[in-house]
C-alpha cells in the first residue's frame, strides 16, 4: 500500500546486536512517550481509558515503532504524516523545531475529537524522521458538548476542523492560531493541557532519537529504521505464504444514520494471493446523510486495527504490517465518504464494522489453515453505544462526562475456548472500565445493577463472550441531559463463524415516572428495574439528547461475542455450566442448545433425542443444488480444513469441500451455501436479546446428510448468500 | 550474647541472616522446602549454631528477634490453596469481582499482551455460587438509600454457612464512606459463626473502586487460613527450640508487622519477596546518606528495579497479582523477564534475548542438567566472567564447552559470527534492555536517572550491574555485601510498620481563592485521629510502647476532572486551615514537578481522594558494623584471566579477587572481577571501585552516557 523504501537514505551494515539493541531501545522512547503524555494530559479518557497513540516514524513517514494503546490512533497518524508532508512539504514548509496539528478526519483524524501532533526530526539540517502523538481530545467544539452530533449531517456542524497547521514554528508556539484552535473547544484549559501533552511525548522521542544519532550515527540510524520495518515485512510476507491463496468476504450491516433508521451494509471482498492482501470495499452502501460514515483515515484505521493482533500478534508493530495491504475504497461509499459528509460517529459505527469485517476474512483465512486455525475468531461486538451526559452534577455544578463502560461486551468465540466475558474492544489491548463507585462520585446517578447479562452471547459449540449490562436512576440532580448512539439494536453485528450464532443486539429502555422513591422511602432495595411501576420507553439507535428527570431509569446491555461451530455440538455439562453461572437462562439454553434440564441436571436421554431431533428436521432444510452420488464414493485426498467441520478434498482432478460427516458438499470454486439444507430462522430464535430489522432476514446452513450446522448468515431481505470464501488454486 | 535473624523463603532458596550484638553478619543459603518451609529454615538456624558452636537450642534460646519473609501467600494464591471463601455483597454487584473492571483477561500478559488467542480469565477465587447479594444500599455521600434487611443478611450467612465456606468475605457498595451495613454483617457472622475467618471492607481496604476493593478483602480472607496455620506452624518450631524472642513477619507495604497480625492481614504478605530487597537498601542508603536509589534484583528468571526517593521507596496503592488487582500500599517493583536463564534465539536473521526463560530447570546449558538454548549465564561463561570452577563457591561446576557448543550452533554459525561475539551480543543486548528498564523507572515518576545511585544483587545482577548501571546514566554502581541475601537482610533490619488509609471525597469548587474556605479543617483532624489511633492500637504490643511509635500523614490530592493524583505529606498534631492551605500549595508544587511545568489545573479546583497514615516502631535489633580499615589501601589479586569486554571488543587481562582479602578502604581498577560465595561482581575497563566501610564495592563508572545535545528545535511553551 506504501513506498517503503526509504529513498536518499544512505544504508550502512548493522550488525544483529546492535539492530537488537535499538529496536529495544525505539520501542522504549516509544513507551516513554507514552508514559509522558498520560502525565501530561492528566485527562481520564487518555490517562485511564487510555484512548490515545504515539509512533516514531523515519524520514518519508513510515512508522517505525507505536504504543500499545489504542491501534487505530496510529493508524491514523500515518495519514496525518502523509497530509502533511504532501500538504505542507512546499508551504509553509517543513522546518526543524517545527510541530503540526491536525484533527481534520479528510486529512488523517478518525473523527474531529482525535486530535493528533506531529513533529519533523531535524539532524545537522536534514529531516531524518518523525514524531507523533494522538489522542481523544474531550471537546473540539461543534453543536453539542464532546462534539458528536448525532443530528449533524455536514462536517461543518460537527466541530472545529483543522487541516495540518504549523503549530510550532522553529520551537516557537504560534500564539495566535493557538488561541484561535483553543477558542473553539468548550474545555480550553483541557484542550491545552492536552495539546502540551502530545507536544512533549513528541520533545521525548525527539531529544533520544537526536541522542541515538549522535552515538550510533545517522546511517546506522536509518538501516535501523528500515530493517525494523523490514523485519515485520519478512515475517507478515513469510506468515501470507504459510495461508491459502483465495478470496474471503465479509459483510456487516449498521442501522440508522443519525437522521433516519436506515439500513447499510459494508462489505469486505479479502483477495489474499501468496503475500498479498487486497482489502476491496467497493460493494458496500453509499455514504449516509448523517454523521454514521467514515473517512479513508478511519478506514485505514478499521484495517490496522483488525490486522494487527489477528495477524501480526507476535510480530513488532509498524509500517511492515501494511506493507502487503492495497485498498480498494470508492470515494462516495460508507467508508470512504466525500467530503463534506458527516462523519463524527466514524470510530465507534463505520471504522468499528471495518474492523469486524476485517477480522472476519482474515478469520476465514486463517481458519482455512491447519496451523493457524486455533489463531481465528468470531466477531467481537460490533460497536460500542455511546452515552454522554451532561447537565448539573451533584455539587451542583455544570459538569459532563461519557460513559466507558460499553466497552464490557463480549468476544468472539475461537475453535478451542469461549469467547471472553465483557472481553471488549479487539482494538485496545490493555482495556478496563471505571468502578461504579467512580461514576457515582462524579456523575449524579446511582446504578441499580451492573452484572454479567445473561442471554448476551452468541451460542455455538464455543460461545461468545457475554455482555455486560447496567441500570441507574438520576441522583442528587434537578436536571441531566443525555445522548445515546448506536448502530447494533437492530443488528446481532457479532457474528459466529461455523454455524456460531450472533450474539445479542444492544437492549436499551427508559423507565418514565417510576415509583423508586417511594420503593427507597419504603426501605425496599430495587435491583431491577422491571419491578418498577413505570412508562417504559424504548429508544432508538440515535434518539438525540433525551431529558432524564428524578426517579427515571435508564437501563441497557450490549452486544456479546458471536459463537463458534454448531451450539447442538456443546457438550451438555458446559450449557449446563453456563445456565447455573447466568449466562443463559434455563429456557434460552434449552432451545439454543437443544439440551434437556430436569432438576438442576441435565437429563442426557432426553438431551441426546432432543439433538437428534434438530439434526433430523436440518436434514430436511431445503438444498439448491446437489452433487451427482456417484461422487461419494470416489477416492479422496485431504488438502486442508475450512474452519474445524468442513475440509478441502480432491477428488481426481477436482477439489469439493467435505463435511465432517465426510458427505461431499459442493465443488470448492463454489459457494457452498447452495449445496447446503437452508431455512430462515427468527430472531427469538437465537436468544431473547436479538432484534432484527425490517429489511434483514437470517438463515441457517445445514449438511443435509447429518444435520450439522455449517453456517449462519443474517442478511438483507431477498439477497444472495454471501460467498464466504473461494480458494485459489486450492 | 544475643542474636538477630533475619530469614527470607523464596521459590528455590532460604536465605537467612545472623546478626550479633556486636553487628557481626553471617549469611546463609538453604533449599527451600516447599511441602513445609519451616525445615528449610531450621536447616539454616542449625547451621548458623553449628558456626557460633553453639547447640540449636543454646542458639534459638539467644535469639532475641526472629523476622521472617516468606512467598507461601503468593504461592497458596497462585496455586489456589487457599479455603472455600463466601462473599457478601450489594444486591445488583455480585458480578463485580467475577467482571475485574474487564483487566484479568489480560494483566500479567507482558510481552504477549497482543495474542488474543491465548488470553483466558482467571480462575475466579470465589465461584458465583458462593457469591450472596443482600439488598442494601449507600450513596456516595455515605447517606444511606435502602437499610440493610438484616433478616436477609442472615439467612445469606446460614446458607453459606450450609455451603461449607470456611472464611467470609463482605463488601458492600460505598461501605468505606459509611460501613454502618458492614458492622451489621459482621455483627450476624459472629453471631452465626464466632470461630469463621472474616474479613470487611472497611476495615481491610477502606478505599474507592469497588472491585479493587472486594478483591483486596477476598483475597484476605481467602488466604487467611492458611497464612494463620503457616505462622502457627514456624511459631512451635520455634518455640519448641526455646524461641523467646519477638516474632515478626515481612509484608509488602515497607516493614515487619507482629507475626499474630500477620495471621488477619494475608493479602499484605502477597509480592513481600522483592519488598525485602528495597527495604535492605532503604536501610542501607540511609546509613550511606544517599538520599535517591534504583534497587536492582536480577535473580534466574526476572530483573526486579524499585526506586527510592529522598530516603523513601516508592510505595504503590494499586497492585496486581496474579491477575486480581488490589488495594494495599506496597513498595513499587517493576519487572521485566530477563535474568541469567533468559533465552537467546535468532529469528529471521535478528538476535533477541528473552523473555523466555530456562528457570532454575533445566537452566541454562552450562549447568549441565539437560537444557539446550543457550541463556545470559551460558553467555557468561563462554566470555570468562564466570568462573566454571568457581560458580556458588565451587558448589557447582559450569559445563563451558556446552554453553560453547550451543552459543555456536544456535547464534553464531547462523548469524555468521564468532562464538565470543555471538556471546558478547547477549550481554549487550540483555544489558541495554535493562539499562532501558531502568531509565524509564526514574522517568516515569518524574525524575533522571543521573540524580541517582544504582544498588545491584540478586546472584546474577553484580556481574552485569557494571554495564547496564553505566549504561542508564547513574552516578555510582553499588553491589552491598548482603548482595545474595538481600531480602533476608531487609527483613532482619525492617522497623514495624502499619498503614491505615481513608478515601474520603472533599473538593473545593472550581475557580476557589482559599482551599481552607472550602476543605474543613475539623474533618481533616477527624479522620487523623481515628487513623492514627486505629495505627496505634495494632502498633503497642510487647515489645513497642507508646513514646517509639513514629507517625507521618500522607493526603492524596487531584485537580478535578484529571486522573494524576499525587501524595502529600502533612504535619502531625492539631491542624488548622494555616496548614491546609500550605498542603495544596505544596500538592501544586508537587504536581508541576512530577508532571510538568504547566500541568496544574488550579481553575478546575481541588479534590482530596483520601488519607493515609503510617506508623512506624523500631524493633530492637543490632546494626552492621563498621569495618575499620587497617590495610594499606591495596588489594591482593589472587589470580589473573582473559575475560571479554564488549567496550573494548576484545579479551583483557583481568585480576580476580576474593571478596575475603578485600577490606575497607581498598580500590580496585577495572578490569576487575570481584569472586563471591554466591556472585560475581564485575568491574568494567576504565572503571575503579572502593570497598567502602560495610564492605559494599562501589564501582563509580566511567561516562559512557550519550551526549546530552541540546536540541536545537525544542522551544518554551508557554500556555
Amino acid at each position: 500500500m506504501k513506498q517503503i523504501v526509504e529513498k536518499g537514505v544512505e544504508r550502512v551494515s548493522v550488525d544483529p546486536v546492535t539492530f537488537e539493541v535499538l529496536r529495544n531501545r525505539l520501542m522504549a522512547i516509544s513507551e516513554e512517550m507514552s508514559i509522558n503524555l498520560q502525565a501530561v494530559s492528566g485527562s481520564p479518557i487518555v490517562v485511564e481509558a487510555a484512548d490515545f497513540n504515539v509512533g516514531i516514524f523515519s524520514a518519508n513517514g513510515n512508522l517505525v515503532t507505536m504504543g500499545k494503546t489504542v491501534i487505530a490512533h496510529t493508524g491514523s497518524l500515518v495519514k496525518m504524516l502523509e497530509h502533511i508532508i504532501a500538504d505542507c512539504s512546499l508551504d509553509p514548509g517543513i522546518e526543524e523545531g517545527d510541530m503540526f496539528v491536525v484533527n481534520s478526519p479528510y486529512k488523517g483524524a478518525l473523527h474531529a475529537p482525535d486530535m493528533g501532533v506531529l513533529a519533523p526530526i531535524f539532524y545537522e539540517g536534514e529531516r531524518i524522521g518523525w514524531a507523533g502523538a494522538c489522542l481523544h481530545q474531550l471537546d473540539v467544539g461543534g453543536m453539542v458538548f464532546g462534539s458528536l452530533a448525532s443530528s449533524a449531517t455536514e462536517v461543518y456542524q460537527e466541530s472545529m476542523i483543522i487541516p495540518p497547521v504549523k503549530i510550532i514554528e522553529r520551537g516557537k508556539l504560534r500564539k495566535d492560531v493557538w488561541n484561535m484552535i483553543s477558542g473553539m473547544s468548550r474545555l480550553p484549559k483541557n484542550f491545552t493541557l492536552d495539546f502540551r501533552a502530545m507536544t512533549s511525548a513528541n520533545k521525548v522521542a525527539l531529544k533520544q532519537v537526536l541522542q541515538l544519532v549522535d552515538r550510533y550515527s545517522l546511517p546506522t540510524i536509518n538501516t535501523v529504521f528500515e530493517d525494523i520495518i523490514q523485519l515485520t515485512k519478512d515475517k507478515i510476507a513469510l506468515r501470507l505464504r504459510q495461508l491459502p491463496d483465495g478470496v474471503y468476504r465479509a459483510r456487516n450491516y449498521l442501522d440508522h444514520d443519525g437522521q433516519s433508521n436506515r439500513l447499510y451494509h459494508i462489505a469486505l471482498s479479502l483477495t489474499k494471493k501468496s503475500d498479498k492482501l487486497t482489502f476491496d470495499f467497493s460493494e458496500s452502501s453509499e455514504q449516509t446523510p448523517g454523521f454514521a460514515n467514515c473517512t479513508e483515515s478511519a478506514l485505514v484505521g478499521g484495517i490496522f486495527s483488525g490486522l494487527l493482533p489477528l495477524l501480526a500478534y507476535d510480530i513488532p508493530w509498524n509500517d511492515g504490517v501494511l506493507d502487503p495491504v492495497e485498498i480498494i475504497a470508492p470515494e462516495g461509499i460508507i467508508c470512504n465518504a466525500k467530503w463534506p459528509a458527516a462523519v463524527g460517529h466514524a470510530t465507534l459505527s463505520v471504522m468499528w464494522l471495518v474492523e469486524s469485517l476485517v477480522v472476519e476474512a482474515i478469520s476465514k483465512m486463517l481458519a482455512s489453515s491447519d496451523q493457524y486455525l486455533s489463531e481465528a475468531h468470531s466477531s467481537y461486538f460490533g460497536g460500542a453505544d455511546l452515552l454522554n451526559v451532561a447537565g448539573l452534577n451533584q455539587y451542583k455544578e455544570p459538569f459532563g462526562n461519557t460513559f466507558t463502560e460499553q466497552m464490557a461486551s463480549g468476544a468472539g468465540a475461537y475453535d478451542h475456548r469461549d469467547g471472553i466475558d465483557a472481553g471488549g474492544c479487539h482494538h485496545i489491548p490493555a482495556q478496563k472500565i471505571p468502578n461504579v463507585e467512580t461514576m457515582e462520585s462524579g456523575t449524579p446517578v446511582l446504578y441499580l445493577y451492573r452484572r454479567y447479562m445473561e442471554d448476551t452471547a452468541g451460542a455455538g459449540r464455543n460461545r461468545g463472550g457475554m455482555s455486560l449490562g447496567s441500570a441507574f436512576v438520576v441522583h442528587d440532580t434537578p436536571s441531566l441531559m443525555g445522548i445515546p448512539m448506536a448502530h447494533g439494536l437492530e443488528v446481532p453485528n457479532a457474528f459466529g463463524l461455523w454455524g456460531g450464532k450472533p450474539g445479542s443486539c444492544i437492549v436499551r429502555s427508559m423507565y418514565r415516572e417510576t415509583n423508586i422513591q417511594n420503593k427507597f422511602a419504603a426501605q425496599e432495595w430495587v435491583a431491577d428495574p422491571s419491578q418498577l411501576n413505570a412508562k417504559k420507553e424504548s429508544l432508538s439507535a440515535k434518539p438525540g439528547p433525551i431529558f432524564f428527570q428524578p426517579g427515571d431509569v435508564f437501563e441497557w446491555s450490549w452486544q456479546g461475542g458471536g459463537g463458534w461451530g454448531d451450539s447442538i455440538d456443546r457438550e451438555p455439562e458446559r450449557v449446563l455450566n453456563d445456565v447455573n453461572n447466568g449466562v443463559y437462562q434455563k429456557e434460552t439454553a434449552e432451545n439454543l442448545f437443544k439440551v434437556v434440564i430436569s432438576k438442576g441436571q441435565i437429563n442426557q436421554e432426553a438431551t441426546q433425542k432432543a439433538r437428534e431431533e434438530k439434526r433430523r428436521e436440518r436434514k430436511t432444510y431445503e438444498v439448491a443444488k446437489f452433487l451427482p452420488s456417484s461422487l461419494q464414493n470416489d477416492n479422496r485426498i485431504v488438502l486442508g480444513p475450512i474452519g474445524d467441520t468442513l475440509e478441502r478434498v480432491q477428488v481426481s482432478n477436482t477439489v469439493y469441500v467435505q463435511c465432517g460427516c465426510k458427505q461431499l458438499l459442493a465443488p470448492a470454486n463454489e459457494n457452498i451455501k447452495e449445496y447446503l439444507g437452508v431455512k430462515a430462522i427468527a430472531a427469538e430464535d437465537i436468544g431473547t436479546r436479538v432484534k432484527l430489522h425490517e429489511e434483514l432476514e437470517m438463515h441457517e446452513y445445514a449438511c443435509p446428510s447429518c444435520g450439522l450446522a455449517h453456517f449462519t448468515e443474517v442478511k438483507r431481505k431477498g439477497t444472495a448468500p454471501l460467498h464466504d470464501i473461494k480458494l485459489i488454486d486450492y | 550474647m544475643k542474636y538477630f535473624v533475619g530469614t527470607d523463603t523464596g521459590g528455590t532458596f532460604t536465605d537467612t541472616i545472623v546478626m550479633d550484638d556486636n553487628g557481626h553478619l553471617r549469611m546463609y543459603k538453604t533449599h527451600t522446602t516447599p511441602h513445609d518451609r519451616s525445615i528449610g529454615i531450621m536447616k539454616a538456624i542449625g547451621l548458623a549454631a553449628q558456626d557460633l558452636g553453639l547447640t540449636e537450642t543454646a542458639f534459638i534460646e539467644k535469639v532475641s528477634y526472629f523476622g521472617h519473609g516468606s512467598t507461601a501467600a503468593t504461592n497458596a494464591f497462585i496455586e489456589r490453596k487457599g479455603v472455600r471463601t463466601g462473599l457478601i455483597t450489594t444486591e445488583g454487584f455480585g458480578d463485580t469481582m467475577l467482571i475485574q473492571r474487564t483487566m484479568g483477561q489480560w494483566a500479567g500478559l507482558g510481552d504477549q499482551l497482543t495474542h488474543y488467542s491465548i488470553r483466558k480469565l482467571p480462575d475466579p477465587i470465589i465461584p458465583k455460587q458462593l457469591i450472596a447479594e443482600v439488598p442494601e444500599r449507600i450513596d456516595y455521600k455515605g447517606a444511606v438509600i435502602v437499610s440493610l434487611d438484616e433478616l436477609k443478611a442472615r439467612q445469606v450467612v446460614r446458607r453459606l454457612l450450609e455451603q461449607g465456606v470456611e472464611a467470609i468475605a463482605v463488601s458492600l457498595l460505598w461501605s468505606f464512606a459509611n460501613p454502618v451495613h458492614e458492622q451489621l454483617i459482621k455483627k450476624i457472622v459472629k453471631e452465626e459463626a464466632p470461630g469463621i475467618f472474616l474479613s470487611i471492607s472497611s476495615e481491610t481496604a477502606p478505599v474507592l473502586g469497588e472491585y479493587e476493593r472486594t478483591a483486596t478483602t477476598a483475597i484476605n480472607a481467602y488466604l487467611g487460613p492458611s497464612i494463620d496455620s503457616y505462622v502457627t506452624n514456624l511459631e512451635d518450631k520455634l518455640k519448641a527450640k526455646g524461641f523467646n524472642g519477638i516474632f515478626t513477619i515481612m509484608n509488602s507495604n515497607g516493614g515487619v508487622i507482629p507475626a499474630d497480625e500477620a495471621r488477619e492481614a494475608a493479602v499484605s504478605l502477597l509480592t513481600s519477596g522483592p519488598a525485602g530487597g528495597v527495604l535492605a537498601s532503604v536501610h542501607l542508603a540511609g546509613k550511606l546518606g544517599y538520599p535517591n536509589v534504583i534497587t536492582s534484583d536480577m535473580g534466574g528468571t526476572s530483573f526486579d528495579v524499585g526506586l527510592i526517593i529522598d530516603g523513601k521507596p516508592i510505595v504503590s496503592n494499586n497492585s496486581e497479582v496474579e491477575s486480581y488487582h488490589i488495594v494495599q500500599p506496597m513498595v513499587k517493583v517493576t519487572a521485566i523477564g530477563a535474568g541469567g536463564g533468559s533465552i537467546a534465539y535468532v529469528e529471521n536473521g535478528h538476535l533477541f534475548v528473552g523473555p523466555k526463560s530456562a528457570g532454575a530447570v533445566p537452566g541454562p546449558v552450562c549447568y549441565d542438567q539437560g537444557g539446550t538454548e543457550p541463556t545470559i549465564t551460558d553467555a557468561d561463561v563462554v566470555l570468562g566472567i564466570i568462573d566454571p570452577d568457581h560458580f556458588l563457591g565451587g558448589k557447582m561446576k559450569l559445563n563451558k564447552e556446552k554453553a560453547e557448543e550451543a552459543i555456536r550452533t544456535k547464534i553464531a554459525e547462523p548469524l555468521g559470527m564468532t562464538v565470543v561475539e555471538a556471546a558478547a551480543g547477549i550481554r549487550t543486548i540483555s544489558d541495554n534492555r535493562m539499562a532501558d528498564l531502568l531509565r524509564q523507572a526514574t522517568i516515569s515518576q518524574g525524575h533522571d536517572p543521573r540524580d541517582f545511585v544504582l544498588f545491584a544483587y540478586g546472584g546474577a545482577g553484580p556481574a552485569h550491574s557494571y554495564s547496564f548501571g553505566a549504561e542508564s546514566g547513574v552516578k555510582a554502581i553499588l553491589v552491598p555485601y548482603t548482595a545474595t541475601v538481600h531480602s533476608a537482610y531487609g527483613i532482619g533490619t525492617s522497623d514495624i510498620h502499619r498503614s491505615y488509609y481513608l478515601s474520603k471525597r472533599m473538593q473545593t469548587p472550581a475557580m476557589f481563592q482559599v482551599a481552607s474556605d472550602h476543605l474543613s479543617v475539623s474533618e481533616f483532624n477527624g479522620v487523623f485521629e481515628q487513623l492514627e489511633e486505629k495505627c496505634e492500637k495494632t502498633l503497642l504490643n510487647d515489645f513497642v510502647t507508646k513514646e517509639n511509635v513514629r507517625f507521618s500523614r500522607l493526603v492524596d490530592l487531584r485537580f478535578r476532572g484529571q486522573f494524576n493524583q499525587v501524595s502529600v505529606e502533612i504535619e502531625g498534631g492539631e491542624l488548622t486551615a494555616i496548614h491546609i492551605n500550605d498542603l495544596v500549595a505544596r500538592f501544586e508544587q508537587k504536581y508541576e514537578e512530577r508532571y510538568g511545568n504547566g500541568t496544574g489545573y488550579r481553575e478546575a479546583g481541588i479534590e482530596i481522594t483520601g488519607f493515609r497514615v503510617h506508623g512506624k516502631a523500631p524493633v530492637p535489633k543490632a546494626a552492621i558494623s563498621k569495618k575499620l580499615s587497617n590495610s594499606d589501601g591495596k588489594a591482593a589479586p589472587r589470580s589473573e584471566r582473559y575475560v571479554y569486554f564488549h567496550e573494548v571488543d576484545d579479551f583483557m587481562t583481568t585480576y580476580i579477587y576474593n571478596e575475603e582479602d578485600l577490606e575497607a578502604g581498598m580500590e580496585i581498577t577495572g578490569p576487575a572481577i570481584i569472586e563471591h560465595p554466591g556472585t560475581t561482581i564485575v568491574i568494567g575497563p576504565k572503571q575503579k571501585a572502593t570497598i567502602d566501610e560495610y564492605l559494599n564495592t562501589v564501582i563509580l563508572p566511567e561516562a559512557v552516557l550519550l551526549n546530552d545535545k541540546q536540541i536545537q528545535s525544542e522551544g518554551e511553551m508557554v500556555h
